[in-house]
């Protein structure tokens, strides 16, 4: 076993050990690229032989000149190459994937200028927010660009679309601004650290630091909202229209929350995640939580945030989104993660999309799933039920 | 002068607890070996001593392993690469062998003989194997201690690697070759060469990186307390631009490990990085606490962004004129005084900080801030073009690139290029070729620059006048200034409304600083729009910063001023500052004080050709009739400086004094219109004010002048002022 083998198998070795046992999906068998590539450097070493020979070669006595000796130094020095070559891609293949399977999803690609942080998409319209403002896009049939709003604002780090009215909340640098559906400008609606925001009803509620306050929607103004003060920093809200609920992420906590006049109420116990929390999405009764380096967990939003499973093969959740029973995971650098979250016995990692690029968000609307891929600054589309192989 | 270790590594000769722990078993063996440790972090002679009290100690106990080592590593941490210490790492090599002959499994000994084939040239896959024998060696001990070192070395193994090989380019077509000359000569080589003469290499140096990373957190996993695998972890994804992950891991690690100066600079690099400014100045701030005294001057130096000469200057300064002038730096550097927080020290602390991350050398000893790339990262930021290129195996053009990688880093913007060189995997660039003088001249015209931050926070200029009056006792001087907020840039392209502008002046007379601040709602149509502030003071230096800051959007606009306040001399015969205005007329009957009229001050004392331009000016001291009337002799002289075309041109009084409407003169580059004035006074303090017509003055830059002379007692003073009429921006078609 050489050196570099065994330093790759410490790895992951290693690496192994600081996850508990998860399981995969049987990656298919892969021809190690260290058995292929010697005949192919081989061929291509014995094509430059003959090629030097057919060009007339040479005889210089004590040279390796004679076609005999070119060719098997072309040969063996060709093999020799390739073989370098194939234990490196081996090598890179172990890293990236460890044992995972690549899945290779068909996509259609969507570039937008500037650098965008967030995404999100509803009903068949999605948009993009980062430098240069917000820019959206039709989703179905065909990922298209559209208008461009909120030019001008500092560091957007979030967009909220979750008004059924369509008005777009943003959240920058200086605070929520609220844009009103359709055009025209948008208008500060409550400054400071605003991290997240979500609409139920006719309030949208904003996380400010440790308080959730609730803006009517029809807010034009900045004001400090009536709200609810918790235990610490507000990461994410999301509504939960089924049950008249608001979900947050408190640090390493779930919250449940519901309206109560003009504020809100704790409803029940927090439940904790054991660490702090990125993102939080809802399909049916099922809360994602996307914890960063902790992975994923999702809970059972109709039985007071049960958890129900956690998924930690990956190297960085940064955020994740439901279909049915398949959990896609934005891994940064690894690309996207897909879970089979629906069976008894635990969670399946089904495989990585890694040449989808550095995934930082990931939602899914009606029958596709969206990916925002930073390196590119382009939103990814693709069939959640994308077959597997 | 005997040379002294730094204290840093201090703790590294004396982190190998097996000897010490374990002990010789003989008491007097022990002493002289507690006397060789101690001595090992001295100078050079106390270091040769402590050896020779090792030696000692191995003739008294010769199964004493610890012994051994201790000799080994003095050695080893002592000498250099070269062959000039190739016998002193001899050596040490030996002496770490008969260590692990006693104590074969010792991970300690197999890390530092590591440690030595680093330093030694073709020997770095011998100190790989070494470092993996020694991991092994940690786990059967189960030493987590042992095990994060370890981890860490095999990985910065890893990082140099990916260092070597990230934003690789191939050279393609004729080229065969950098041409360091050229690159130098003309700024146009590098990036005609980047585009036509190379192509990126996707994914170089990946699996290096993969693979540094995962080291790293088997480091932490195994010691999470080990200081230098985090923030080599925090540097790496930060450099892979995987900055939510390095704030991540920068919040945990700076939580388990919070004495930790450098996990904290890194935190705050972060932070920064991620336009949480208030925050990063925190952990700026609190990194720097925590350093020693030496090192946080070191640090924070403005030497590099310094001018020369500023910096010889600075370097004759005692620590607290220095200080001053340290502060008065970042004081003028800050983009806006409205915000709580200097961004361009955040900024320039996070360059350090990356310097210190991603180009510090153990081996060699080097601070990264004080490297040749770190030198340039701290003056001009990161270089939005970045190449590196294969070691040159045919000595092309430099003979410095044979056998090296060569690293080119481009600035657009300004044109500025620098190339480096190093060998492969050592960690280490210099400049290459003359850029090393290259970057000394361009240190004259630029020493720093802050362009990244131009995403952040657009700053624009905004015109500024500046006049003084005598105040209500002489010995007091009231400064008028009067800001052109530029509201239409502000507000251009906001999709915002309302777009508050924020408006602040901050005032400082060398002790005390105030800032007041307002918000206002401007018109976007409006081009500019008037703000006027008042100060009172006595006599002094002021330095005023006139602010207006659109915080939804970060642009802003600023002006700077510095004032001397000089109270008029009781009695003396004295003017006040011109103000050159848009408009000066009366408000009512009364024109006794400034009050009395409505001024329309021109901030940018900018006009176009058919604007009328008004004065106003105070004089004070004239001599009073019994019937309390002043006789004055005005002349207004108004003469080109610097003109596109020469012309000549002509000047009326359109308003004014009744005696001097309708005056004019002609001229090729000066008019001067003169008139004689008797005006009825409660007090000495005389308003005068006009209006000119400049006719068909020609684009240029002119001096007025203004001389009242007064009849009574024959004394005279004169005021000037420069204004401008600047040829219009061609229409873009």
């Amino acid at each position: 076993m050489t050196a570099i083998a065994r330093r790759a198998t410490l790895l992951l070795v290693l690496g192994a050990m600081l996850l508990p046992a998860q399981e995969r999906a049987p990656s298919p068998r892969r021809t190690p690229r260290k058995w292929v590539l010697p005949f192919v450097g081989a061929a291509l070493g014995a094509v430059a032989a003959s090629a030097f020979t057919l060009s007339g070669g040479g005889d210089d006595v004590g040279s390796c000149t004679k076609a005999k000796c070119v060719m098997s130094i072309s040969v063996a020095g060709g093999a020799f190459i390739g073989y370098l070559i194939g234990r490196e891609q081996d090598l890179l293949h172990r890293v990236r994937f460890g044992g995972r399977m690549p899945l290779h999803p068909p996509t259609e690609a969507l570039r937008f200028v500037g650098e965008p942080v967030a995404l999100a998409v509803r009903d068949g319209a999605g948009a993009v927010g980062g430098l240069g403002g917000v820019q959206a896009f039709t989703a179905v049939p065909r990922l298209r660009t559209t208008t461009t709003r909120a030019a001008g604002l500092r560091a957007i780090s979030a967009i909220d679309i979750s008004d059924p009215a369509g008005s777009l909340g943003v959240l920058a640098l200086g605070g929520l601004y609220r844009y009103p559906a359709g055009d025209g400008l948008g208008s500060l609606v409550r400054a400071g650290e605003v991290l997240s925001a979500t609409v139920l009803g006719s309030t949208r509620y904003v996380a400010v630091g440790a308080r959730i306050e609730a803006v009517p929607l029809s807010a034009d103004s900045a004001h400090s909202w009536p709200g609810i003060l918790l235990p610490h920093r507000v990461t994410a809200v999301i509504s939960d229209p089924t049950r008249g609920a608001v979900w947050a992420l408190v640090d390493s906590s779930l919250y449940r929350l519901a309206p109560a006049g003009d504020s809100l109420a704790i409803i029940g116990a927090p439940v904790a995640l054991h660490a702090i929390g990125r993102r939080l999405s809802l399909s049916g009764d099922r809360l994602v939580v996307a914890l960063g380096d902790a992975g994923v967990a999702w809970f059972d939003a109709a039985n007071g945030g049960r958890a129900m499973g956690r998924f930690r093969d990956v190297r960085f959740a940064y955020d994740a989104a439901l279909w049915r029973n398949r959990l896609f995971v934005a891994a940064g650098i690894d690309g996207i993660s897909v879970v089979d979250i629906g069976r008894a016995d635990g969670p399946l990692l089904l495989g990585v999309a890694r040449e989808i690029g550095q995934a930082v968000a990931v939602t899914v609307s009606g029958d596709y799933a969206y990916v925002l891929e930073r390196s590119t600054n382009t939103v990814l589309r693709l069939r959640p039920d994308f077959p597997l192989r | 002068m005997p040379i002294r270790l730094r204290p840093r590594w201090i703790s590294l000769l004396l982190l190998p607890a097996v000897g010490l722990a374990q002990g010789s078993g003989n008491a007097r063996a022990d002493s002289l070996f507690q006397q060789a440790v101690a001595l090992g972090a001295g100078s050079v002679e106390e270091v040769d001593r402590g050896i020779e009290l090792l030696k000692q100690v191995q003739r008294l106990t010769p199964r004493f392993a610890g012994a051994y080592y201790q000799h080994g590593l003095l050695l080893s941490r002592t000498s250099q690469m070269g062959l000039g210490d190739l016998w002193r790492r001899k050596t040490a090599e030996d002496r770490f062998e008969d260590a692990l002959k006693l104590d074969p499994d010792n991970p300690y000994y197999y890390l530092e003989l590591g440690r030595l084939r680093l330093k030694m040239p073709f020997m770095r896959i011998e100190a790989d194997r070494l470092f993996n024998k020694a991991l092994r060696a940690a786990q059967r001990r189960r030493d987590g201690r042992a095990f994060a070192e370890i981890a860490w070395e095999l990985g910065q193994i890893d990082e140099r690697r990916y260092a070597a090989q990230v934003d690789r380019r191939l050279l393609t077509g004729s080229i065969v070759g950098i041409n360091i000359q050229e690159a130098e000569n003309d700024w146009h080589y590098v990036p005609t060469m980047l585009e036509t003469n190379s192509s990126p290499l996707l994914g170089a140096g990946e699996l290096d990186a993969l693979k540094a990373e995962q080291r790293y957190r088997d480091a932490l996993a195994a010691d999470s307390t080990f200081e230098r695998a985090a923030v080599s972890l925090i540097g790496l994804l930060y450099e892979r631009k995987r900055i939510e992950e390095a704030a991540r891991a920068a919040d945990r690690l700076a939580r388990v490990q919070p004495g930790s100066a450098r996990v904290r600079l890194a935190r705050g690099m972060v932070l920064h990085t991620l336009d949480r400014e208030e925050e990063a100045a925190v952990a700026f701030d609190s990194a720097l606490a925590l350093l020693p005294d030496a090192e946080r001057r070191e640090m924070t130096t403005l030497a590099p962004i310094l001018p020369e000469a500023q910096e010889r200057f600075n370097a004759t300064l005692d620590r607290a004129a220095l200080a001053l002038a340290e502060r008065s730096y970042w004081d003028a550097a800050d983009p806006v005084a409205l915000t709580p927080v200097n961004e361009a020290r955040n900024e320039y602390l996070a360059r350090v900080a990356y310097a210190d991350l991603r180009f510090s050398s153990e081996e060699f000893q080097i601070r990264g801030w004080k490297t040749d790339r770190g030198l340039i990262w701290i003056r001009y930021g990161p270089p939005p073009v970045r190449a590196s290129f294969a070691p040159d195996v045919q000595g092309f053009d430099w003979a410095e690139s044979l056998g090296r990688i060569t690293s080119v880093w481009f600035y657009p913007e300004t044109k500025l290029r620098f190339v480096f060189s190093g060998a492969p995997a050592m960690g280490l660039a210099r400049f290459a070729g003359n850029f090393r003088a290259f970057a000394d001249n361009a240190r004259i015209l630029a020493p720093v620059r802050w362009d990244n931050l131009d995403g952040r926070m657009r700053m624009d200029s905004m015109p500024l006048q500046i006049a003084r009056f005598r105040g209500a006792t002489p010995d007091r001087v009231e400064i008028d200034l009067y800001a052109g907020i530029p509201g239409r840039r502000l507000l251009d392209g906001l999709d915002l409304s309302p777009a508050p502008v924020e408006i602040g002046l901050r005032t400082d007379d060398g002790t005390t600083r105030a800032i007041t601040r307002d918000t206002v709602a401007l018109r976007r149509e409006s081009r500019e729009t008037l703000r006027q502030w008042t100060r009172v003071t006595g006599r002094g230096d002021l330095a005023f910063r006139a602010e207006a800051r659109q915080p939804d959007s970060g642009r802003g606009a600023r002006a700077d001023a510095v004032v001397i306040a000089m109270p008029y001399s009781a009695g003396a015969f004295a003017l006040s500052d011109v103000v050159v205005a848009r408009r000066v007329r009366p408000r009512g009957a009364r024109e006794q004080v400034r009050g009395d009229f409505d001024i329309v001050p021109n901030p940018g004392v900018a006009f176009a050709r058919g604007d009328t331009l008004a004065l106003y000016w105070e004089s004070y001291g004239a001599t009073l009739s019994p019937e309390r009337t002043a006789t004055l002799r005005i002349k207004v002289s108004v003469k080109v400086l610097a003109i596109d075309r020469p012309e000549s041109f002509s000047a009326k009084i359109l308003g004014g004094f009744a005696d001097a409407v309708g005056l004019s003169a002609k001229g090729d580059e000066q008019v001067s219109i003169s008139f004689d004035r008797t005006v009825t006074s409660v007090d000495d303090r005389i308003p005068h004010w006009l209006t000119l017509d400049l006719g068909n003055a020609p684009h240029a830059r002119y001096r007025l002048g203004v001389t009242v002379t007064d009849l009574t007692s024959n004394r005279s003073a004169t005021v000037e002022r420069e204004i401008v009429l600047p040829r219009p921006a061609a229409a873009t078609p």
